[in-house]
């Protein structure tokens, strides 16, 4: 029995420099479900277009990960899957909060797998092989029932029980990531020498940002040993020299990190680079020491605005001079800093803005500061507490809260009309 | 001196930050981010477009 897995984006609103990074989540899927005797392959819209990805559908379960960018694109491989006679399941971050949604207004779409999509599917995978069509008491799994949607109990895996992630599953050619990386224009002279792959060994993140739709909230480590073992395999196997870490905050758990570290002090360090993502609290001597032993060479920290009153309202709860003083240590470390900016939080203003640019340019003259840091626009995604205070508007709940469609600039200006001072 | 003439700097407004009379609050700050990504970090407009 063959499950595909389907990664499908609006290629208008994907960006070149995401096609080096492998899609994890996937890979998590289709490795649990080798592991378990099915057939998996993927099919990455990043890497194959649309009209190719319709053209190898032919799987007895299509699983699909989407986003608010590529509902078209999800109907359009959800309703080719149908049509086949495959059963279709959603999963991934927009359809965990999307469910009921999905499940009412689509009915091409026969399963919604909410959170944790590997133990899930790895049972609808064994009842669809043993000619069953009840999913029920599966955990996670959501389902139509005569005219109610049932929704099964969630639960969260042990990341350790977890394999590494296979980067030759069917569907994934890891060199034609790799090969990606030199390909995205900022890097430039950065990406000479490098050959770079993602891991992810935290699923979730301890804090609450206003514009974070992520469903995990709390970080759930991986064993530091299978953290070791995945880098080495990459390094050994695959030539990678540089890991891009997309937990959400790889320093957030200092006797984690710590156990980390002692593994690669008696396993033996491995000559390789990384990139990680930073909470920006997380920068101390101590991680700085961390970072420097792992050979990080670049933070990824959000920092969002200029405002600190703006940053508390938004969850990012640190001062201008914790902004600062973290820059500084990452500055005298020689690690450069990717920093992120974000327009249109709540209670933005054309003052903030102005702090925001000022703040910006600031940060640039305490540290070496990387060609990709970046400044962005908002949008408010379901899950996100900005969503939620969208909702308690009965105006906007009218509008948005039946449906998994939505016009993404009127939802945006919906958005930035109430709850800024621009 | 070094801290006042920090704060003028700090205080100093950026006239191509602000909105233009009846300019839509979603283009506004399409335009703000575009600008800040132009001077900030030295993309420009063509440079961005060969992201995609």
């Amino acid at each position: 029995m063959k499950v595909q897995l389907v990664n499908v984006i609006n290629r208008a609103e994907t960006l070149a420099q995401d096609r080096w990074l492998v899609p994890l989540n996937l890979l998590s899927l289709s490795t649990y479900l080798e592991q378990a005797g099915y057939e998996a392959e993927i099919l990455d819209g990043t890497h194959i277009s649309h009209e190719d990805m319709l053209g190898k559908i032919d799987g007895e379960i299509v699983g699909i990960n989407f986003n608010i960018f590529s509902v078209k694109e999800m109907e359009k491989v959800a309703g080719k899957a149908k049509g086949n006679g495959a059963l279709v399941v959603l999963g991934g971050h927009a359809a965990t909060h999307l469910s009921r949604q999905l499940l009412t207004k689509n009915k091409n779409i026969d399963l919604v797998v909410r959170y944790d999509g590997e133990e899930a599917l790895r049972q609808i995978a064994e009842r669809v092989s043993t000619k069953r069509r009840d999913f029920s008491r599966i955990p996670n799994v959501s389902y139509r029932s005569k005219d109610q949607i049932v929704e099964e109990p969630v639960q969260l895996l042990d990341l350790t029980s977890l394999p590494i992630p296979n980067r030759r599953s069917r569907g994934i050619n890891l060199e034609d990531y790799i090969s990606n990386f030199s390909k995205i224009p900022l890097i430039g002279e950065f990406a000479k020498g490098r050959r770079p792959s993602n891991v992810q060994s935290i699923r979730g993140c301890n804090h609450a940002c206003s514009f974070c739709g992520r469903i995990y909230k709390g970080g759930r480590m991986r064993h530091p040993e299978q953290v070791y073992e995945e880098d080495k395999m990459l390094v050994e196997t695959s030539g990678v020299n540089y890991i891009y870490e997309t937990a959400d905050s790889f320093f957030m758990n200092k006797p984690w990190l710590k156990e980390v570290v002692e593994v690669y002090r008696k396993r033996g360090r491995l000559p390789v680079n990384y990139w990680a993502l930073c909470h920006i609290q997380d920068i101390d001597w101590e991680t700085i020491e961390a970072m420097k032993f792992f050979n990080v060479d670049m933070v990824n920290v959000g920092i969002e605005s200029g405002n600190e009153e703006v940053r508390r309202e938004n969850g990012k709860c640190f001062s201008d001079d914790e902004i600062f003083r973290a820059t500084s240590l990452l500055g005298q470390a020689g690690i450069k800093l990717q920093d992120n900016y974000l327009l249109g939080l709540i209670g933005e203003s054309q003052e903030t803005i102005q702090d925001t640019y000022r703040l910006a340019k600031k940060v640039a003259e305490t540290c070496q500061v990387a060609s990709i840091r970046g400044f962005h626009l908002i949008l408010p995604t379901p899950g996100s507490p900005i969503w939620a205070k969208m909702m308690q508007i009965p105006e906007f709940r009218a509008k948005y809260r039946e449906d998994y469609k939505f016009d993404i600039e009127e939802l945006r200006r919906d958005y930035l009309t109430h709850f800024c001072n621009l | 001196m070094s801290n006042k003439l920090e704060r003028i700097t700090l205080r100093e407004e950026v006239p191509e930050l602000k909105r233009e009379r009846g300019e839509d609050v979603v283009k506004y700050l399409e335009r703000m981010t575009t600008y800040m990504n132009r001077t900030i970090v030295g993309l420009d407009g063509k440079y961005e477009e060969t992201l995609r």
